[in-house]
């Protein structure tokens, strides 16, 4: 069996045991993809990003990460179901409201967790964080606190918090929906750079033009199942399963994307 | 004003004694201000902990102080405490002691509620960020809270610095107790008590004013 970056199986998980937000579901995900999750509000995508930063308690199934056993679920754990916890360091994972803690400045953000998590000196954290922040243009702003940015920047900032951890993948869960219409761009256009430097990704959008710009494959969910899962240019303009075909009208107000 | 002539004079010859009486007052205020901050968040992380008992006794001595009048609270605890538990202390012990506990009960529910106005994405980007649980609460909640309750505890603070006049009915020698005694001994009760509220309204206002800037300072920060 050659295994895989990303693999999940039979992953379910519920809230209160009643209804099944994630039931059963099975996918593989190569290094240097980037994949797309879209389908309706309340689908499970958030919980599905969730399950695999090890931020929920599942039910049944097992996450595999580089081949090792990262996530499994068992009945007599209370707490979380994490095999290995060094696994989950190499996720990073930036969420819809910033998360960025308002008492430390920017770079302090940053450099939290190289030096509290990791063990990093603060000298070379701080220096990894200059560079990352001059990189994205924000090195201007490294002493400002959130509550002085605007909305695209504080996103922007929490995705340099994530890369400084140095993730083998990144999920990104409806990063720009909390933005101002004009402010989507400088965020869109930083995950697209980390599309070229060939980062893996994972990100649920609602906005469907940037999905079909940076997926390699689009993943459509519903009631907790992967419904449809290919390629953009596949599902945007010729999808196979008429649920699909559905949702994509009703998002775009049109038939297909062009 | 009904024949009454306002006499500078004894506002000027009372003021060595009301002023020692109002370093009793700040002594009081001071110490139990201290014992406040340390102590509500002490109590908090109590009322917060998941070992039930503890969290029932926090809880219990938080309600007892908050749903009583401090004035109660004083006078039971001078009268009752010696008489209950046999346990005699002086005078300036027991106020220390019960208007400590009063504001400790109160900052105790600042620090709770700062704690839960914290977002729990926080929490969840501190387990995408590998911050374990104790890092977590160090790094990331405690200054936070801290932050949030500043106002709070500087308003509980001031309550405190007015609080203490209610000493005074126990024979603590503090400034409401000074000029009581020398209203009476003067019989200028007019010119001493207004003396009086002026003092305790000029410490006060400065940190009233603290609060106001805290705050904004805050908002801007915490938006
Ligand atoms: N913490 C929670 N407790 C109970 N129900 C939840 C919780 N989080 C999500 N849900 C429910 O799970 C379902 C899927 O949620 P979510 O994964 O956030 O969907 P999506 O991100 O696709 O909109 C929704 O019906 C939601 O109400
Ligand atoms: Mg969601």
């Amino acid at each position: 069996m050659s295994s895989c970056f990303l693999k999940v199986q039979n992953l379910r998980k519920s809230y209160g045991g009643l209804v099944h937000v994630l039931d059963g579901m099975n996918f593989q995900m190569e290094p240097k993809e980037r994949i797309v999750v879209i389908g309706p509000s309340g689908s499970g995508k958030s919980t599905l990003l969730r399950c695999i930063m090890g931020l929920e308690k599942i039910d049944d199934g097992r996450i595999e990460f580089e081949g090792a056993r990262y996530i499994e679920a068992q009945a007599n754990r209370r707490k979380d179901n994490l095999v290995d916890t060094a696994v989950r360091a190499k996720i990073g994972m930036v969420f819809q409201h910033y998360t960025l803690f308002p008492h430390l400045t920017v770079l302090g953000n940053l450099v939290l967790s190289p030096i509290r998590a990791r063990g990093e000196s603060r000298a070379s954290a701080t220096e990894r964080a200059m560079q990352l922040l001059k990189r994205l243009g924000l090195d201007n702003r490294a002493n400002a606190y959130p509550g002085m940015l605007s909305g695209g920047q504080k996103q922007r900032v929490a995705i340099a918090r994530a890369l400084l951890l140095d993730p083998k993948i990144m999920l990104f869960d409806e990063v720009t929906s909390a933005l101002d219409p004009e402010l989507v761009a400088e965020v869109e256009g930083l995950m697209l750079e980390l599309a070229e430097q060939k980062m893996s990704m994972m990100i649920v959008t609602h906005d469907m033009w940037f999905a079909k710009r940076i997926a390699t494959r689009v993943i459509f969910c519903a009631d907790g199942h992967i419904v449809e899962d290919a390629p953009p240019a596949k599902i945007f303009s010729d999808p196979a399963e008429p649920r699909t075909a559905d949702f994509l009208k009703k998002v775009l107000h049109v038939d297909t994307v062009s | 004003m009904n024949g009454y002539t306002w006499d500078s004079s004894v506002v000027f010859s009372s003021l060595p004694q009301l002023m020692s009486g109002l370093a009793v007052t700040l002594q009081l205020t001071g110490i139990c201000a201290v014992i406040g901050l340390v102590g509500g968040f002490l109590v908090c992380l109590m009322a917060m902990s998941r070992i039930l008992p503890l969290r029932w006794i926090a809880v219990i001595f938080i309600e007892l102080f908050r749903c009583t009048p401090a004035l109660v609270q004083i006078i039971w605890i001078f009268y009752c405490v010696p008489f209950f538990f046999g346990i005699f202390m002086d005078p300036f012990t027991m106020a220390v002691l019960a208007l400590g506990m009063n504001i400790t009960a109160f900052n105790a529910e600042a620090y709770r509620a700062a704690i839960q106005a914290i977002p729990s994405s926080h929490y969840d980007a501190c387990t995408a960020l590998g911050l374990s649980s104790l890092k977590r609460t160090i790094y990331v909640i405690l200054p936070q809270a801290v932050l949030l309750a500043i106002p709070v505890l500087l308003t509980n603070t001031i309550g405190l610095l007015q609080q203490t006049a209610l000493v005074a009915i126990v024979a603590i020698s503090d400034l409401m107790y000074q000029g009581k005694s020398l209203a009476t001994q003067t019989y200028r009760p007019i010119e001493i008590y207004s003396t009086v509220a002026f003092i305790y309204f000029i410490l006060s206002l400065p940190l009233s004013q603290v609060v106001g800037f805290c705050e904004k300072r805050l908002r801007a920060r915490l938006a």
